[in-house]
């Protein structure tokens, strides 16, 4: 038995290097689980790649749009019944020198890492509230607790994600529904492969600065994924998961 | 089972909170050592884990007392020959304001509470080390991140520097191969609880979002995934289990 058997998940940004280790774990635990992507190809690759007790079944969805979210869970609740747990997985990135970010870009990077995280718990988490029961879990960051550098829009929007889970567990609270977030360290992603290369100068400065001195590996993620969306948690809400290798316990 | 062949110690688990983190650890399949001052209760509960088909080692001991706590690890050498996971939940609360708060329970508390802490750790350590490989959990309380006045200012005292002893030792300890994490809990059902009035209860409840009191078993759950091979990667981590009813 899984420690997800029998559950529903929707895992959004499911196409993502996190996202497929998120999916492996989740199908390893017996979830079913629907990987949505903005990007079909990546969500298949995805589902295909996560074997275990639960299945993987890959939807198209644009999570900045309302109707699109709206369409997978009217899908989610046709075929299962219901939605036990959300991920918000997706997640953009952009690094420039803050006087020169444009209002277009400032946009995006708070549409698609904040506005359009909202945007899903508010459809999943009405459904769940109906259920009176579901797990949500949002992907933070380093950059929701301390300010990366030339990151400005990218650390708002994460910082914002942190405070949205606590205002929603602190409201759902009552229905059964948890809002819990994951923060973590430095780990390789489509998003930062360039500024993390291995010998660059951020590279060794991240690594100086994890007492474990390495990054982390999406797989080291999951396990934590899988405990804040399993029963065992069942008393743990508004509460933050770090997994980052000691990065902000560290001082020199 | 996510902790098969492993060795682990509770300090404090004679009842309560305690009991459960070694219950459940033996359900994961580790060996346990079950340390108390209460020597009865601990042999009562490493008689539970054996009765699991785990090896359970039932120890008096005394954490904030240097030579109980050393005595205490080489009885763990010599009948385990290593250590793999030590939970630090072992500690005592008293009553009081500041000013009716006697000197001495001041010191009970900072001793049990962090000394305690910090001389196990230490302890573990050495072994850990050597193996380049361990687990530390340490059992710290919401009291220890905001004011409270359900207890004494001691017990915030001790808990607020046990979080902050977590992160130097996970600091310390990383390059060995060495976690060390806390989880901070509030309000749950213990003996402990079970001497509040309904007035004090009753205004506990209304502060937790969740509307209910947590159970022993549900801070089990996240030392049992804090202590699994899964969690490497975290360290230095505060896990708050506490219904949201504080969300720092």
């Amino acid at each position: 038995m899984g420690r997800l058997s029998g559950k529903t998940v929707v895992l959004i940004g499911g196409g993502g290097a996190l996202g497929a280790a998120f999916c492996r774990h989740l199908v390893r635990e017996g979830a079913f689980v629907y990987v949505a992507d903005v990007a079909l190809p990546r969500a298949e690759e995805s589902a295909r790649r996560a074997e275990g007790a639960g299945q993987a079944h890959p939807v198209e969805v644009n999570a900045l749009e309302k109707g699109s979210l709206e369409r997978l869970l009217r899908q989610a609740m046709e075929e299962r019944g219901a939605v036990d747990g959300l991920v918000n997985a997706a997640g953009t990135h952009m690094k420039k020198p803050s006087v020169e970010v444009t209002e277009e870009e400032w946009n995006r990077v708070l549409g698609i890492n904040l506005t359009a995280v909202f945007l899903a718990c508010q459809v999943f988490g009405r459904a769940m509230i109906a259920q009176r029961r579901g797990a949500i879990v949002n992907i933070a960051s380093m950059a929701a607790h301390v300010g990366l550098h030339e990151t400005v829009a990218y650390c708002a929007s994460k910082g914002g994600v942190l405070m949205l889970t606590k205002a929603l567990a602190r409201e759902w609270a009552p229905y059964g529904v948890r809002v819990n977030a994951i923060s973590p360290g430095f780990f390789l992603t489509a998003l930062n492969r360039d500024v993390l290369q291995p010998g660059s100068e951020r590279r060794r400065r991240v690594e100086e600065r994890t007492p474990m001195g390495r990054l982390g590996e999406p797989d080291e993620l999951g396990p934590g994924l899988v405990y804040l969306l399993s029963d065992e948690a069942s008393f743990v809400t508004g509460s933050t998961l770090v997994i980052d290798g000691g990065f902000l316990a560290a001082g020199i | 089972m996510r902790l098969e062949g492993k060795v682990a110690l509770v300090t404090g688990a004679a009842r309560g909170i305690g009991r459960a983190i070694a219950l459940t650890l033996a359900k994961e399949g580790a060996d346990v050592i079950v340390s108390d001052v209460n020597f009865p209760g601990a042999q009562q509960v490493a008689q539970e884990l054996e009765a699991m088909g785990r090896r359970a080692l039932a120890v008096r001991a005394d954490v904030s007392i240097l030579s109980d706590v050393q005595s205490m690890f080489q009885k763990v050498v010599e009948e385990f020959g290593r250590l793999d996971i030590l939970v630090n939940n072992a500690g005592i609360i008293r009553r009081g304001s500041l000013e009716d708060h006697p000197d001495a329970d001041w010191e009970l508390v900072l001793a049990v509470n962090l000394k305690g802490t910090y001389y196990c750790s230490r302890e573990a350590a050495r072994i850990m080390k050597r193996q380049g490989y361990g687990r530390i959990v340490n059992i710290s309380s919401v009291a220890g991140k905001v004011g409270d006045l359900a207890s004494a200012p001691s017990y915030g005292a001790s808990k607020g520097a046990v979080n902050t002893l977590t992160k130097s030792l996970a600091r310390e300890l990383a390059p060995y191969g060495i976690t060390v994490n806390a989880v901070a809990p509030h309000a749950i059902e213990t003996e402990m609880s079970a001497e509040w009035s309904e007035e004090k209860r009753r205004l506990i409840l209304a502060q937790i979002p969740v509307g209910r009191l947590g159970r022993p078993e549900e801070v089990a759950a996240a030392v049992a995934f804090l202590v699994s091979d899964e969690a490497g990667f975290i360290t230095g981590e505060i896990l708050d289990l506490n219904g949201g009813y504080l969300m720092d």
